[in-house]
């Protein structure tokens, strides 16, 4: 037991000076802000807001360095984004579960919105300053929990949607209604940012993610515009394991 | 010296301030007497506060004749500590109309004000004729008409709020001649296959319906005020039940979005009308007495019905309900569209 504890130790500090190291090894601990925007940005309700909520992120990562300039990274985080947004919508549809429309909502509506998932990004580094690097790559997600909690308030409620298209606000219906069987089980997309090394073995990192598919299910028809992910990731990782080139 | 001590005085100043925050939010009525009643041998059986709603009703021991009425009451009114009410205690106010309701207004100390309604009762329902109807507007902002003079003072409450969103109104005035009477009619929605109309004393609330779609009784808040012990509850009623008797269950309990399964059912859809005497005090209910029938359809003539009240107690009541529902196992969704109930003249008998 010892001689492992000894043997870590050793592997910890392997080459804490090395110019040589290609292949790295690193924990990340962030924090994400951000959420879903929908698309295309003309239908956005005028009136629509968003407030993120921040939330830690964790993962591990592994780095390849072709040369001095180029390195490859390939990561498993974990994210929990959520967000709440406001909007006034106009005859938004709630439907049964076979699809078919049995109400339309005309109102102030208020959703909370989360997305737990294991994302898997891969980026290329490339070293623009003395410890500074540009990112860019792409990611995917595995969505292992959605939802999307929508209340709605001074509105109108009716099966009639003629009447929810003329309705004037604000009207005296409540409702509530969620998503959450309707939020997709992937999602994909592109980042780009930036890395700031800090030590040796400690850098900082800020990237941006945009998604490139819809938070919902390809059959989602309750709203007329689609919503794709949009945050911000900012944390620091270190190199616990190094192995050099000579190896 | 001399500064020390001031800074003292000037500590003992500000502790001693009593903040604006600290001023009392509470808007209470907690005593209420009628001083003065220009109705002859005017008795008062009791008064019961509603704090929760805000209620004051002022029970008559005996019935209060319509040609009692304009009536001027005078009251001793008592209220939170630092509130004041207006009209204030002592001043007269007049019930104009038997079903007229006065608005007190009880401002707290911190300035917040409480709206109270303070009803003069006696050992019939208000309204119990249904003559008078008012105009409110539905969740699809198209206008109904519920049961009473005030959406705010009237005991009595529909399911129409709740089945508005598909413009179906299951309880509607029906006019004969000078009468009015009640019509219950169950119907279909685009989204529940059964949809039963209701007429009861208490409140419909709309975010218990939203909120708990499958269970149609989380929607309702069942109770008015009352004091007496009648013997029966009277009414006018006919019956005629739909032609189709289905039982519409729900393909997964919990959501009413995943549609149900409609199947036909043997025998006839019929209504129900009962009456529930409780004590309440708190959230502990004492039943107290109950009158129920489930009736058939009995023809398109309206005929009298006389339902006994079986006492289980020998409290005396807090509340009384009273229910009409043109499909008696309608809240599990299990009726017949076009089931229609309609009554008229509600009494509370007491030989």
């Amino acid at each position: 037991m010892i001689r492992r504890f000894h043997i870590l130790i050793l592997l910890l500090s392997i080459n804490a000076y090395s110019q040589n190291s290609i292949l790295s090894i690193y924990p990340n601990l962030g924090v994400d802000v951000g959420g879903a925007i929908p698309f295309p940005f003309s239908d956005i309700p005028e009136d629509a807001g968003g407030t993120p909520k921040p939330y830690p992120t964790l993962g591990l990562g592994v780095n390849y360095e072709f040369n001095e300039e180029w390195s490859l990274s390939l990561e498993c985080n974990y994210h929990l984004i959520a967000f709440s947004a406001k909007a006034t919508v106009r005859s938004q549809p709630i439907n049964n579960d076979d699809g078919t429309t049995v109400l339309y909502f005309t109102g102030e509506t208020k959703a909370d919105v989360e997305l737990r998932q294991v994302e898997f990004p891969l980026s290329a580094n490339y070293k623009v300053g003395e410890n500074w690097y540009v990112i860019f790559g792409g990611y995917y997600s595995r969505i292992l929990e959605g939802t999307f909690y929508t209340e709605g308030k001074n509105g109108v409620l009716s099966n009639d949607r003629n009447i929810t298209d003329n309705a004037i606000l604000p009207g005296t219906a409540p409702t509530q209604y969620d998503f959450n069987d309707k939020i997709d089980k992937w999602d994909a997309g592109i980042m780009i940012g930036y890395r700031y090394n800090i030590s040796q073995k400690l850098f900082f990192w800020a990237k941006f993610h945009v998604g490139f598919k819809s938070i919902f299910q390809k059959d989602f028809k309750n709203i007329d515009y689609e919503m794709y992910q949009l945050r911000l990731s900012a944390g620091i990782s270190y190199k616990l394991f190094t192995f050099n080139r000579s190896e | 010296m001399k500064k020390s001590a001031a800074l003292f005085l000037l500590a003992l100043l500000a502790f001693g301030c009593k903040k604006d925050d600290d001023k009392s939010d509470e808007a209470l009525i907690l005593n209420f007497s009628v001083t003065a009643i220009d109705i002859v041998d005017f008795e008062t059986r009791d008064i019961l506060i509603d704090e929760e709603k805000s209620i004051v009703s002022i029970f008559s021991e005996n019935y209060i004749d319509e040609s009692e009425i304009p009536v001027s009451l005078t009251p001793s009114i008592t209220v939170s500590v630092g509130a004041s009410i207006s009209p204030a205690s002592g001043v007269p106010v007049t019930y104009t109309d038997k079903e007229e309701v006065i608005v007190y207004t009880v401002r707290a100390e911190s300035g917040s004000e409480k709206t109270w309604h303070v009803y003069l009762r006696d050992n019939q329902l208000p309204n119990s004729d249904f003559e008078d109807w008012h105009e409110v507007t539905g969740l699809d902002n198209q206008t109904f008409l519920q049961p009473g003079m005030e959406e705010v003072t009237t005991l009595w409450t529909t399911a129409n709020m709740g089945t508005s969103i598909y413009s179906i109104y299951g309880t509607i005035p029906l006019e004969d001649g000078d009468n009015t009477l009640v019509q219950l009619m169950t119907e279909e929605s685009t989204m529940v296959p059964v949809n039963t109309a209701t007429l009861f004393t208490g409140e419909f609330d709309i975010n218990g319906a939203i909120q708990n779609p499958t269970d149609p009784e989380q929607a309702t808040k069942f109770g008015a005020p009352f004091v007496f012990r009648p013997g029966a509850v009277k009414i006018d009623f006919s019956y005629q039940a739909g032609p189709e008797y289905i039982r519409a269950t729900l393909n997964d309990p919990d959501n009413i979005f995943g549609g149900f399964n409609v199947e036909n059912i043997a025998g006839a859809d019929s209504c129900t009308i009962y009456g529930i005497l409780e004590y309440r005090e708190g959230d502990s209910i004492t039943e107290i007495a109950r009158a129920r029938v489930v009736a058939g359809d009995s023809g398109p003539e309206l005929s009298e019905l006389i339902i006994p009240f079986v006492y289980e107690s020998s409290l005396d009541p807090t509340h009384i309900t009273i229910v009409f529902a043109s499909s008696v196992n309608g809240h599990y969704f299990t009726g017949a569209v076009g089931s229609t109930l309609i009554i008229d003249n509600l009494e509370l008998i007491y030989e």
